[in-house]
């Protein structure tokens, strides 16, 4: 079986990104879903909402981006692909 | 694409020394940094004029919000925080001049950075409460959880690492992809998201770190 | 994955330059210049803090001596507003006993002047009674004042013009008429005339109104109340010559006077 730690990384790259993209994008959807509703009862509060949300946002997405850094590793670093 | 994006790329060696090209920007922003704020605070006075009035507007803005963070006096804690988060926005917004790279997106600098925010924890804690207090902390709810406070540690300093590199390199990395794709204006929307995402994630990191700081040196359990 | 351990030292030790040099270069001398501005700021307070305070004297002082003023501008107002009254007055209490000795010799000339008119009019008085007592002195004797009295009658009916005259005539017929005694025509004295002079009465009054007989001829009467002089009657007129006609008139006059005056 030459080759196939090679196409298991692939797959499990793909698997990483794409299963490690659920669970940042409905956390992401429900955040801004919340800061909408925020702003429209407090419009005023606008301001500190959406900085207060972009810096959730950026931690949540922070998730994304480690499954995203497994793929990359399984693809480029790669420990048992010689 | 054959370049991976984790692997460093080595511009010239100083002897046994290799020199990165990461290395290379971060000397060229150290210069930039040392050079404008030089110029800004060449003549100090106290009617500021200028250049020197925006430094002291970022010089208080910091200030005010390392106070807000830490809840003491922020003028011990400002030249590292400040310069952390001076430096991290000028790295991770080097990417906008064409040819350089910035360079958080090698895993050594976040990592250096980690390292340095890791020690200056232990730094400020021991300063402020003493070797006694300070590590009595580790064993505060039960001797049990140790371990675990260890951990916490390591990890916290480690997902700071892994969360700056993976956000400036995942950029980087979709970018090229981008440009590699579809030509010559598409990238341009993803530049933009990418100066957003520089300066959201050097004010997380700076804000983290003055949290751990901020709970060193007061002895809570974060 | 490799990490290029030289490119992780060199970054940290290029961070901790990096620190060292904004240190040096950006925060201290940021900090002293905050904070000198804030001793500036704190000494600006300072001085506007005495100069309040030295405002603050000088008003007190300058409100010490307005007050200080107003003291005295009171005083001299009590002053000049005594000596005012003490002005009035005197000028009031001269000014009344000018006035009191101006009335008292206002009085005094009145009083004179009314004893002098008095005394003027009592003399005229007195000068008309002597007259008229005079007068009647000399006419006292009965017949020569019976006599004057017909003179005079006789020259009053010469005065009084034809119609009236003819009409006396008329009454005094009318009164004759219907009447069974008596005349139309009375005489009246105070004193009874004597026989001899009524013929004297009779012609005159005949001379002037024509034919006694035709009012039934004239009778004589006595009326004491006239006190002297004599009144000739007609049924509905009467001439009257009479002293108590005369005295009433008089005193008729000096009531209209009174009433006048």
């Amino acid at each position: 079986m030459e080759g196939s730690i090679e196409m298991l990384s692939i797959i499990g790259a793909a698997i990483a990104v794409s299963f490690g993209a659920i669970g940042p994008a409905l956390g992401e959807g429900r955040a801004i879903a919340a800061a909408m509703d925020a702003i429209a009862r407090q419009p005023e509060a606008a301001g500190t909402v959406s900085r207060t949300l972009f810096v959730g946002l950026a931690m949540i997405e922070t998730m994304a981006i480690y499954c995203l850094v497994i793929a990359l590793l399984l693809l480029y670093a790669n420990p048992f692909v010689g | 694409m054959d370049v991976s994006p984790l692997a460093p790329d080595i511009l010239f060696h100083l002897g046994p020394v290799p020199i990165s090209r990461a290395v290379v920007t971060t000397w060229v922003i150290m210069a930039a940094l040392t050079l404008a704020s030089w110029f800004g605070t060449r003549r100090m006075s106290v009617h500021a004029g200028g250049f020197q009035a925006v430094l002291e507007i970022i010089v208080e803005t910091l200030e005010t919000q390392i106070k807000e963070v830490i809840r003491r006096d922020p003028w011990p804690y400002l030249p590292v925080l400040g310069t952390l988060f001076l430096f991290l926005v000028a790295a991770n917004l080097s990417a906008v001049i064409p040819g350089a790279k910035p360079p958080t997106a090698h895993i050594e600098t976040p990592a250096a950075l980690a390292v340095i925010v890791f020690l200056s924890v232990h730094y400020f804690g021991l300063r402020s409460l003493g070797a006694a207090d300070y590590l009595r902390r580790y064993i505060k709810p039960n001797p049990m959880l140790l371990p675990l406070n260890i951990l916490s540690e390591i990890t916290r300093t480690f997902s700071l690492m892994i969360r700056l590199f993976g956000n400036i390199m995942s950029h980087e990395f979709v970018l090229a992809i981008v440009v590699f794709l579809a030509g010559l204006f598409l990238p341009i929307p993803f530049m933009l998201l990418g100066i957003l995402i520089g300066i959201i994630q050097a004010y997380i990191f700076t804000i983290l770190a003055a949290v751990f700081i901020g709970a060193a040196v007061s002895g809570e359990a974060d | 994955m490799q990490i290029d351990w030289w490119t992780l030292a060199l970054q940290a030790i290029n961070f901790i330059i990096l620190v060292w040099l904004l240190r040096r270069f950006l925060y201290a001398p940021i900090r002293d210049v905050i904070a000198r501005r804030r001793a500036q700021s704190d000494e600006v307070l300072v001085k506007a803090a005495e100069k309040e305070a030295e405002a603050e004297a000088l008003k007190q002082s300058l409100e010490e001596e307005r007050a200080a003023m107003a003291q005295e501008r009171r005083q001299m107002l009590k002053e000049v507003q005594d000596q005012a009254a003490d002005a009035r007055d005197k000028a009031m209490t001269k000014a009344h006993d000018d006035a009191r000795n101006m009335i008292d010799e206002a009085r005094q000339a009145l009083v004179k002047e009314r004893e002098e008119t008095l005394r003027g009019m009592k003399q005229e008085i007195g000068a008309l009674a002597a007259s008229m007592a005079a007068e009647i002195l000399t006419k006292t004797d009965t017949g020569a004042l019976a006599n004057a009295c017909l003179e005079q009658l006789g020259a009053k009916l010469t005065a009084l013009g034809e119609p009236e005259r003819a009409q006396l005539r008329d009454d005094a017929a009318k009164g004759s008429t219907g009447k069974t005694s008596g005349g139309g025509i009375h005489v009246a004295t105070a004193e009874p005339i004597p026989p001899g002079d009524q013929g004297r009465w009779c012609t005159m009054l005949s001379g002037h109104l024509g034919n006694l007989d035709d009012f039934g001829g004239v009778v004589f009467e006595t009326d004491p109340e006239l006190i002297g002089g004599a009144e000739l009657r007609f049924p509905h007129t009467v001439l009257k010559f009479s002293w108590a006609d005369r005295l009433e008139r008089a005193r008729r006059m000096l009531q209209s006077d009174d009433a006048a005056s």
